[in-house]
């Protein structure tokens, strides 16, 4: 008699369809880009809220299976189901840029991290992907707020690092007399970078705050400096860095792209670098 | 003014005014708190000399890097920080005051001409009118709204968002409020841990990382403690003690106390955090017995103690092990206090002679360490003497901390999310019509203020379109 788990639910499947469509999205802006033709453009867009539509379906359909069970959580409780949900918050995120902005080839920067996000949950070490009852440290509301908040943020982010990324391309083709011409113009490029992390950073704030919640109601302290917390401090202290030299110093262009790609590394670093190489009390996810 | 001056008063407040120190001391407490990460925190000596060598022990120790995040370098950039953003925000608040106190409600019409975006429009309505309507229009796009009346002029202005000029000064108030928080509960909290045996009660509580008790004002005492599990698995559920606070030995309040539900009593906080079973002392072995012939029935036997089976023979529960793992010498030996894998030894008596030992797992049921034997035997249950783990904290500085924290957030919504927006309108009489001068300002997001001040000129437009009734 050992813990009961559940495997290959509908909800895993979906995910493995999920999977392959985002990949056919981020070929598809892949293509996009070079050829700027509109419906390959439209076909991609569709595609990506097909897959997204996927990740929804599969998240809930895991709600209601483990409520079925009697074990009642919601999905954001491990590893492989934060990393869903990061995956289908990326998608989000950029969905809503793309219809604000009305600009498609963000989405080839873009995508790809969804698409390694979700495909990681099927060959990344020591993912579980089986619906499993929660331990009683693990029931608690400020846990579903902590993961939702903090994945959010991470998804802003990951727009903001996919963004400042085609900026540096394009910057350093223009520097040597060469314009790509497809990517959109340095100064949209350097607007979405601040615009995601002016989104990213008070959700990030957010997931801390109830992360010391969550903490303080289960081990009695808010803030034990653990390596995980730590971390999401340190990104912390490097959006804020961002934000101070863009909005008070000024700066522009290449060094807050710069600042945006060092931020992300940062959260990966806090997402799954912390857990591979460092042991701390977060280490179920 | 001190920022003006030339002598080391006027620098040292330039310097701390600086934004470059700023986003400097943000990178430098990043990378410095990186180390926290890699080195051992709050270790024992010898691990580091194990892990550095005698050298290496000493940097650690002259750089506090044992404890990085209460060294002296560390607390000190904190330090300096907060002076920044004190100094920072004296720098700066009255300027920012000023535009909730005395806003530029009737700019000099050469200002007001200057300013972008801007429009112009022409209406046959009456000066009076006009502006009435103007200022109905702006109150319905949510501006707070003020009107002029001068001669042979009308002006309007109308602003809203302009608490966002205080936004960054709540969110670095928060900052300095959470470090007061921690501040604080680091001088007059602390954390420890008791542990209580069913039914006895202590008010002794070791505090973390020293060798200090501190005794507290009134006892308490554990009444039970269960473990339940999700049907069908031994994935625990819920732990719950059953508490009582007794004063003067009197019990004054019962209440149970679940992970992530912990107990509040006179500011100190009481969660759940471990248990145990002590299965030598007291406990009783509930088993199936399967003989080899006949009805298989239940048998309790207690721990050292002996219980009668049938046909005269006897069961004896020789050890009982409530996380058996095997250790060195291939001996049999307890990982931890709690019912994970438990194991018994039992031995099978006739006649007060003993005849086989045979051991039972709970998890393991078709491990037999003897086969051919009068009895099998299956695990049901242990009911042992159990105790609670309590972790016990008490931090005067925490609702400090949450106040911060609530600050922070409004802080950060009304700076990213509200923008400061102001509407200048200027109404003239110029024979049988009135010019509208509309001109507008934001302090940020201008391309959505651009949008939204074409819309603002069309609803104008229609307002004071003629023939309106
Ligand atoms: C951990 C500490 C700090 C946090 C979390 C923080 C947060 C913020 C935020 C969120 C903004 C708004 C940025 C934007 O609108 O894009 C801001 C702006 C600003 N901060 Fe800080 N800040 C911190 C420390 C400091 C310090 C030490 C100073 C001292 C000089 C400072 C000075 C400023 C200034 C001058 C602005 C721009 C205000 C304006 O021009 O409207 N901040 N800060």
């Amino acid at each position: 008699m050992h813990g009961a788990v559940l495997s290959h639910t509908l909800d895993t499947r979906l995910v493995g369809i999920a999977i392959l469509v985002y990949l056919l999205a981020t070929i598809l802006y892949f293509v996009y880009v070079p050829f700027r033709h509109r419906a390959v453009g439209i076909t991609a867009s569709l595609v990506a809220l097909v897959g997204w539509g996927l990740v929804t379906a599969s998240m809930i359909a895991r709600a209601v299976i483990s409520h079925r069970l009697g074990w009642g959580h919601a999905p954001f409780t491990n590893l492989y189901e934060s990393m869903v949900f990061f995956a289908w918050a990326i998608v989000l995120i950029y969905l809503v840029i793309e219809w604000r902005y009305k600009n498609r080839t963000i989405g080839a920067f873009v995508m790809p991290f969804a698409f390694i996000a979700l495909a990681y949950t099927t060959i990344g070490p020591g993912i579980r992907t089986q619906i499993e009852p929660l331990i009683p440290a693990l029931q608690s509301n400020w846990l579903v707020a902590h993961v939702i908040t903090c994945f959010l943020g991470y998804a802003a982010f990951a727009v903001s690092c996919g963004v400042s990324l085609m900026y540096l391309l394009k910057a350093w083709a223009s520097e040597r007399g060469r314009d790509i011409g497809f990517l959109p113009d340095l100064r949209v490029l350097d607007e979405i970078n601040y615009k995601s992390v002016v989104v990213g950073f008070p959700l990030l704030t957010l997931g801390i705050i109830t992360g010391a919640a969550w903490a303080n109601y289960a081990w009695g302290s808010y803030w034990s400096w653990d390596p995980k917390e730590t971390w999401s401090l340190i990104t912390w202290l490097i959006y804020a860095a961002f934000l101070h030299a863009r909005f008070a110093r000024g700066w522009r262009g290449k060094k807050t792209a710069v600042l945006s790609i060092i931020g992300f590394a940062a959260v990966l670093f806090t997402y799954l670098g912390v857990n591979l190489l460092i042991v701390g009390l977060h280490s179920y996810a | 003014m001190l920022k003006d001056g030339h002598g080391i008063w006027g620098k040292l407040w330039r310097f701390f005014t600086s934004l470059k120190l700023t986003i400097s001391l943000l990178i430098i407490l990043a990378i410095t708190s990186i180390s926290g990460t890699l080195i051992l925190q709050r270790g024992d000596p010898h691990q580091y000399i194990e892990a550095y060598g005698e050298a290496g022990y000493k940097l650690i120790k002259m750089l506090g890097l044992y404890d990085v995040y209460h060294s002296w370098w560390f607390l000190m950039l904190i330090s300096i920080l907060v002076v920044n953003i004190v100094v920072c925000s004296i720098d700066r608040f009255p300027r920012a005051w000023r535009y909730i106190k005395a806003p530029l409600r009737y700019p000099p019409l050469g200002l007001l001409k200057e300013m972008r975006p801007q429009e112009t429009l022409k209406t046959k309505y009456p000066l009076k009118e006009v502006t009435e309507k103007v200022k109905e229009v702006l109150h319905s796009k949510g501006y707070r709204v003020e009107m002029l009346m001068e001669e042979g002029v009308g002006r309007v202005f109308g602003q809203r968002g302009v608490i966002n000029r205080m936004g960054v000064y709540v969110t670095h108030l928060s900052v300095l409020t959470i470090l007061i928080g921690g501040l604080i509960g680091g001088i007059w909290g602390f954390t420890g841990g008791m542990t209580i045996v069913e039914g006895e009660s202590s008010r002794n509580v070791s505090i973390f990382g020293t060798h200090k008790v501190i005794t507290l004002p009134f006892d308490v005492r554990c009444d039970a403690f269960r473990v339940s599990y999700y049907p069908g698995t031994n994935t625990p559920k819920e732990y719950r003690s059953t508490i009582t606070i007794l004063e003067h030995g009197r019990p004054v309040l019962t209440k149970d106390i679940r992970v992530n539900h912990p107990l509040t009593y006179r500011g100190i906080k009481f969660y759940q955090a471990s248990y145990g079973t002590i299965s030598n002392l007291e406990g009783t072995l509930t088993l199936k017995v399967i003989p080899r012939s006949g009805e298989g029935f239940v048998v309790h036997v207690g721990a050292g103690k002996v219980s009668p089976l049938k046909d005269g023979y006897t069961l004896k529960l020789v050890a009982f092990y409530p996380d058996l793992v095997v250790g060195e010498g291939n001996q049999p030996m307890n990982r931890s206090d709690q019912l994970r894998n438990p194991a018994a030894l039992l031995e099978v008596e006739k006649g007060g002679r003993p005849l086989y030992r045979s051991w039972v797992f709970a998890y393991f049921p078709e491990v037999h360490s003897v086969e051919g034997v009068p009895f099998r035997f299956r695990y049901i249950s242990f009911k042992g003497l159990q105790y609670t783990g309590l972790q016990v904290s008490k931090d005067p500085g925490v609702w400090i901390v949450w106040l911060g924290c609530t600050l922070m957030v409004v802080g950060l919504a009304f700076s990213f999310f509200l923008s400061h927006r102001r509407v200048w309108v200027y109404i003239e009489d110029k024979g049988k019509r009135r010019h509208v001068l509309v001109a507008g300002n934001t302090n940020r997001s201008h391309g959505a203020f651009l949008l939204h001040f074409e819309e603002l000129i069309k609803s104008l437009k229609r307002a004071l379109a003629p023939g309106k009734p």
